[in-house]
């Protein structure tokens, strides 16, 4: 699912790949729970930040840029329904998460100091 | 008082008066004095038994005619629990009336066999008005059992009827105008989180949430095919000006 860091940097010509809050929220949840999460899961965590309408829309295309890494729910026995997805951060979207933190942080700080 | 059959007795008297008229001795006179006499009581007796016979036809007769209205009203009352809540209240009423009837002939002294009539009545009306009730009551059991028969038949159907877990027909339809990619990412994770939760709110008797959940997801596929067609229109659009 997730795309090369070649064809990242063809669509994205800086090299870095922006992170939206959107995006943010998601990856920071992940790293929270410290496990993989379920569409749903994330979705009830946000407390109505993410819909239902949207959020796979978004991890569509958080994996499209290698922040996130899913996979199908394993089934040990024969359930009804189609199984669910399993999302958790990919090392590039931690690595970008902790960027925008640091230079959300550093804004911050210089606009305390201004 | 009177005596139990007074109309027989003044017959009996009237037919030993003429006897003693005939044969006229001393002791036969002392005799139809006592007869005359006796029968004289007796016909003032009857006339005022007669009397208050009537004042108590005159007065159960409006007591007949509100329960007749009681009765009226629980034929014509709508709906099952009002009629019965009507005529256990009849039947209340009634036996406080027959009640009062009795006792009122007992205190008045009015022989019971010139009363009998309108108690007997009163009695038959209440019989009438228990049998209607316990009707009723049964009524009510044939209604329980038909509902619950009608609702496991239902449930049986509702069971037996064959029908595609909800999400099918709009992976159909997204699969007939999106990449395998876009409908592998985006709207199979919508479909099955759709059927997770209905499936789960089936499995917990919760038919109103499963419906509502298929409602919200039903518009939650309309908003991710809307915000997918208006992604795939910008990339268009950015490649057409990139050249």
């Amino acid at each position: 699912m997730a795309i090369s860091r070649e064809e990242n940097t063809k669509r994205n010509p800086s090299g870095i790949p922006k992170m939206s809050d959107t995006e943010a929220l998601i990856i920071g949840m992940l790293i929270d729970s410290d496990k993989e999460m379920f569409g749903l899961e994330m979705i009830e965590a946000s407390g109505g930040k993410l819909k239902r309408g949207t959020i796979y829309v978004t991890l569509q295309r958080m994996a499209d840029k290698g922040f996130v890494e899913s996979r199908e729910e394993p089934r040990t026995n024969p359930e009804i329904g189609i199984p669910r997805r399993l999302y958790r951060a990919s090392g590039l979207g931690l690595k970008i998460y902790a960027a925008r933190e640091a230079y959300t942080k550093a804004l911050n700080n210089t606009e305390a100091f201004a | 008082m009177l005596t139990e059959n007074p109309k027989q007795e003044i017959k009996h008297l009237l037919a030993e008066i003429e006897q003693l008229k005939t044969a006229r001795t001393p002791e036969n006179a002392v005799r139809l004095k006592a007869a005359v006499g006796r029968a004289v009581t007796l016909f003032e007796q009857w006339d005022e038994a007669i009397n208050k016979a009537d004042s108590f036809i005159k007065m159960y007769q409006s007591f007949t005619d509100e329960i007749h209205k009681f009765i009226n009203g629980c034929i014509g009352a709508k709906g099952y629990f009002e009629e019965r809540r009507k005529v256990n209240e009849m039947v209340a009423f009634v036996r406080t009336k027959l009640v009062a009837v009795e006792n009122a002939a007992r205190d008045s002294g009015v022989v019971n066999h010139l009363t009998s009539g309108v108690v007997e009545s009163h009695r038959t009306m209440l019989k009438e008005a228990e049998k209607l009730r316990e009707s009723l009551g049964l009524l009510g059991i044939v209604v329980k059992i038909s509902k619950a028969l009608f609702r496991d038949a239902q449930r049986l159907l509702s069971r037996q009827r064959i029908r595609k877990p909800p999400g099918t027909r709009w992976l159909q339809f997204t699969e007939f105008f999106f990449s395998p990619k876009t409908v592998e990412g985006t709207f199979r994770p919508i479909a099955a989180d759709w059927q997770y939760e209905h499936f789960d709110a089936l499995n917990k008797g919760r038919n109103f949430k499963a419906r509502w959940i298929s409602a919200r997801y039903n518009y939650a596929f309309v908003k991710t095919v809307g915000l997918n067609n208006l992604l795939s229109f910008l990339k268009w659009v950015v490649s057409i000006f990139k050249g």
